[in-house]
């Protein structure tokens, strides 16, 4: 059981300027990088990039920094189960080789041609 | 050990804040349970968001040229907007929450209007983006049409390509990337991504309503002066829910907007 | 025995009277109540969908109903059953009731938003039945695209709205014991002398918490798809049939254990009072909850062995459906060995938690079967994973569910029922159910598909014999309304504690206050300390 007063950590003004800045940069760099051609890591650099924004924006705005363990216990939870549903599932389609279940090339309304699976 | 049969006496000769709920023993233990709750209702919105980024994770690989033509078509200026726009309310909402916990009674007022005006202005925004749509035709749907835009150099210039990609996907280091969809699975795709594209947005732009919504309540909360150091719980809730989905967007944002920009 | 015993002059059932002092209660006892009638509704709805299906699946042919009136039973026997009935009972019913005076509470963290997850379970419900009145829903309750999304011309969008919202009713009482449970126990209430029941509704809101957005979100997915023609699931525009099904899997085998989960807790208090005994491994067993509540989230593909995914994930989700047993076979061995030289008697409740051990063994081991990668070839869709769900939901959950009813009905009424129709009944369901089900795994393995209204004739005996079972079993459930209602009046009165049993739940009065408690209970021991309680009830004498 908590004790002790109910305000909570009030952080500085500069902090929250500080942090706001810094999503913007972040937000011209994600765009930035978007238009450099870095094949298949332009999508994991935006990523990396949205995450650490996200990180900022919990630690700081949500006061997650200054919360308790339990709190903290509860965020980490939840991304780890949202990594379980994401991960998981990629374990069947990475396995199949990513070959999509592309539709009928024919205008016949059939089901479709569906690529053999194993 | 009390087997109380006798009556318990309900008057309280304590004083206590006019806030605390009697089944707490201390305006703090109130303040953390109500953060704690706050956030594990978060945890569902994450997992609620994450069965669309899980479908989206899984078309985009599979369908990537249709993601990628699909993408370029959306107004880069209109999201680069509303990502600025939502940041700042994040930044105006923290400074509400700041402004309950010191006890600034038109300040918080202020800071929460100044929220709900710039997260009005991100809505007001995707209404102009959804009508453009409409005008389209890019509404999955009967009325689809999907006009399919030759990517610069893409499609003829299959005779400089390495490797033939059997998987979706970009291969790294050429503008002339051969595509592995056919026109007309090309039409038919991009309306998945479409389809991922409203009902992501869509519901990102529902929760900013009920936020809103939320905020007005709030706002008249403060107003009325319901707020002090000791209890402006309500702010933060609503704060955090604020943020939440300003995360979303911060995700939203690169996938749908940003999907090889770069050709 | 003491015979001057008297109900109470003050408790939570005359604290206010009048439906409004019910309708916008905030006391979480009357929310258990307002609970415990509406699922007997549902239950009572969703037994005569069953009593249908029984009905037809007498005779070999399809001569009672027709293919899609059929179809219809069983989609709403499963839809009212599942998320109407089995995923709130325990939850909502007893684990409301009980929770804050377990821990030395008076009330849950968040009164009114358990209020409210009652209005919302109530505004799901009549969605979901408004829809079944309409015409109903005949995809099964698995609603598999592209038939439910394309195909199905039947009322299948106010059916899943309704699922959505009830689902919400699922997730706030999670949300409700998560933060209860960290922050509102008693000083000296530690984790570890907390009562089994409150660690299995931790592990069960954890569950609640975590799955029920991902079948909200797929919901909403199927309902784009019905309502504007999006296209995430079709498959003429590339859209993945199996997608749906991960995403719907990824809650619904989760939800299994949030309906089995409470009924474990039920039965460690239900062990170590009638046994008059400490439950053995008290830590492990504790854990066991939050593993299995873990590991559930991790296997879900086993549902999905032969709808096209790689074999490489079927292999990989089979071994992990094998992991999840052994935190339940560490519950079983835990309550064997709670029993061994323990002071054991047979009172309701614990007829119920021997059922419950032997139909809960037979039900996990069969899923065991059906984990095994090729024996699932040959067995899905049969009745032999009827049978099996059906063992764990009915004769596991369910028995848990009226075990804890029975047990607890002293402390939620003030009275006691009749112990000798209780008994029979107990019997009745015990004898109905495995006259129900045993035979279904024989018919499965045999090769008879479930969810067809028509079947090969040499298999008519065995589903003779189900459906008279049935008739055993819905007489074994009808019994318990009767004379638990008529205890209401005229049963005894229990007082504090007639079954001498440990928790702080024993120690108020019955019924209890609606604060709970006078005073904060001091002085917590250890739980399930029985010489203790024993000598205290003999010097009372």
């Amino acid at each position: 059981m908590s004790s002790g007063s109910a305000t909570g950590h009030v952080s500085p003004i500069s902090l929250y300027i500080t942090i706001f800045l810094a999503l913007m940069v972040l937000t011209g760099v994600t765009v930035a990088a978007a238009y450099v051609n870095l094949g298949q890591f332009n999508f994991l650099v935006a990523m990396i990039i949205a995450a650490f924004k996200a990180s900022l924006v919990i630690w700081y705005f949500m006061h997650v920094k200054y919360q308790s363990s339990l709190t903290k216990l509860t965020v980490a939870t939840g991304l780890f189960f949202l990594a379980i549903l994401l991960g998981m599932m990629l374990i069947d389609y990475s396995s199949k080789g990513f070959v999509p279940m592309l539709p009928p090339t024919d205008s016949m309304g059939v089901m479709g041609s569906v690529p053999a699976q194993h | 050990m009390s087997n109380a049969v006798a009556h318990a006496d309900q008057q309280h000769v304590h004083a206590h804040h006019p806030a605390l709920q009697h089944h707490f023993d201390t305006m703090a233990q109130q303040k953390e349970a109500a953060v704690i709750g706050m956030w594990v209702f978060l945890l569902t919105e994450i997992l609620f968001f994450g069965g669309l980024f899980a479908a989206y994770m899984i078309y985009r690989v599979w369908y990537f040229d249709a993601f990628a033509e699909a993408s370029r078509s959306l107004s880069l200026f209109w999201g680069g907007l509303n990502t600025a726009v939502l940041i700042g309310s994040s930044l105006t909402m923290a400074m509400a929450v700041r402004a309950a916990q010191t006890n600034k009674r038109s300040a918080t007022v202020n800071w929460l209007i100044l929220t709900m005006i710039l997260g009005s202005v991100f809505l007001g925004v995707k209404v102009i983006e959804y009508a453009d749509k409409f005008e389209h035709n890019h509404v999955p749907g009967p009325s689809f049409v999907w006009a399919h835009q030759e990517a610069p150099g893409a499609e003829g210039a299959a005779a400089e390509h390495e490797a033939a990609p059997t998987s979706a996907g970009a291969t790294a280091g050429g503008e002339h990337r051969q595509l592995s969809l056919t026109p007309d699975q090309l039409q038919r795709t991009t309306q998945i991504y479409f389809s991922l594209y409203f009902t992501m947005t869509g519901l990102h732009a529902l929760h900013m309503i009920i936020g809103i919504g939320i905020m007005c309540v709030i706002t008249w909360m403060a107003w009325k002066g319901k707020f002090d150091e000791q209890y402006y719980t309500p702010v933060e809730m609503a704060g955090l829910y604020w943020h939440f989905v300003d995360i979303v967007w911060i995700f939203l944002f690169p996938l749908l907007y940003l999907v090889e920009r770069h050709t | 025995m003491l015979d001057t015993l008297k109900i109470p002059e003050h408790h939570y059932l005359n604290n206010g009277h009048g439906l409004k002092s019910w309708l916008l209660t905030k006391d979480h006892k009357r929310i258990a109540v307002m609970y415990l009638i509406s699922i007997s509704v549902m239950f009572l709805l969703g037994g005569l969908f069953a009593m249908g299906i029984r009905l037809e699946l007498a005779t070999p042919q399809g001569d009672f109903v027709q293919a899609d009136t059929y179809n219809k039973f069983f989609t709403m026997h499963g839809v009212i059953m599942v998320f109407f009935f089995l995923i709130p009972s325990i939850p909502a019913v007893l684990g409301n009731f009980l929770i804050p005076p377990m821990i030395g509470a008076k009330d849950l963290a968040f009164p009114r938003i358990n209020l409210i997850s009652l209005y919302i379970y109530w505004i799901g419900g009549i969605f979901t039945l408004s829809a079944m009145v309409s015409g109903g829903v005949d995809t099964g309750w698995t609603f598999y695209t592209p038939y439910s999304s394309t195909a199905s011309s039947t009322h299948i969008i106010p059916t899943a709205l309704g699922i959505f919202i009830a689902g919400f009713s699922s997730i706030l009482t999670g949300l409700n014991f998560i933060v209860t449970i960290h922050r509102m126990r008693a000083p000296g209430m530690t984790w570890f002398r907390l009562p089994l029941f409150v660690w299995a509704h931790y592990a069960t809101s954890l569950v609640q918490v975590l799955g029920t957005p991902v079948i909200a979100i797929t919901i909403v997915m199927l309902f784009v798809e019905r309502a504007f023609g999006f296209g995430i699931f079709d498959p003429q525009r590339g859209g993945d049939p199996v997608l749906f099904q991960h995403l719907f899997w990824f809650y619904s085998h989760p939800a299994v254990y949030i309906m089995i989960l409470p009924a474990l807790g039920v039965m460690s208090e239900l062990i170590s009072t009638f046994s008059k005994k400490t439950i053995f491994g008290y830590s492990f067993v504790a854990f066991s909850s939050l593993a299995i509540a873990v590991f559930g989230f991790i296997v879900w593909a086993h549902h999905m062995f032969v709808a096209g995914i790689s074999t490489y994930a079927a292999m990989v989700f089979s071994f992990l459906s094998f992991s999840v047993a052994i935190p339940s076979a560490v519950k079983v061995f835990n309550w064997t060995a709670t029993l061994y030289k323990g002071a054991i008697s047979f009172e309701t409740p614990m007829l119920y938690a021997y059922g419950f051990m032997g139909l809960f063994l037979i039900g996990g081991l069969t899923g065991l079967f059906l984990a095994t990668l090729g024996m699932d070839i040959h067995l899905h869709d049969t009745y032999f994973v009827v049978a099996h769900f059906h063992y764990i939901m009915v004769g596991g959950a369910i028995m848990g569910y009226m075990g804890g009813l029975h047990f607890w009905w002293p402390k939620i009424t003030g009275r006691m029922y009749s112990e000798f129709f209780s008994r029979i009944a107990a019997i009745l369901v015990f004898v109905g159910f495995n006259l129900t089900f045993f035979p279904q795994f024989v018919v499965g393995y045999l090769g008879m598909p479930r969810r067809y209204h028509t079947y090969p004739d040499e298999m008519q005996v065995l589903n003779v014999l189900s459906s008279a079972g049935a008739s055993v079993l819905g007489l074994g459930y009808l019994l318990p309304v009767i004379y638990l209602l008529y205890s209401l009046k005229k049963g005894a009165v229990a007082g504090p504690n007639p079954f001498g049993a440990s928790g702080l739940e024993w120690h108020t009065q019955s019924p209890p206050l609606t604060e709970n408690f006078v005073e904060v209970p001091e002085n917590i021991g250890e739980p399930y300390e029985y010489e203790h309680v024993v000598a205290k009830e003999k010097h009372l004498v």
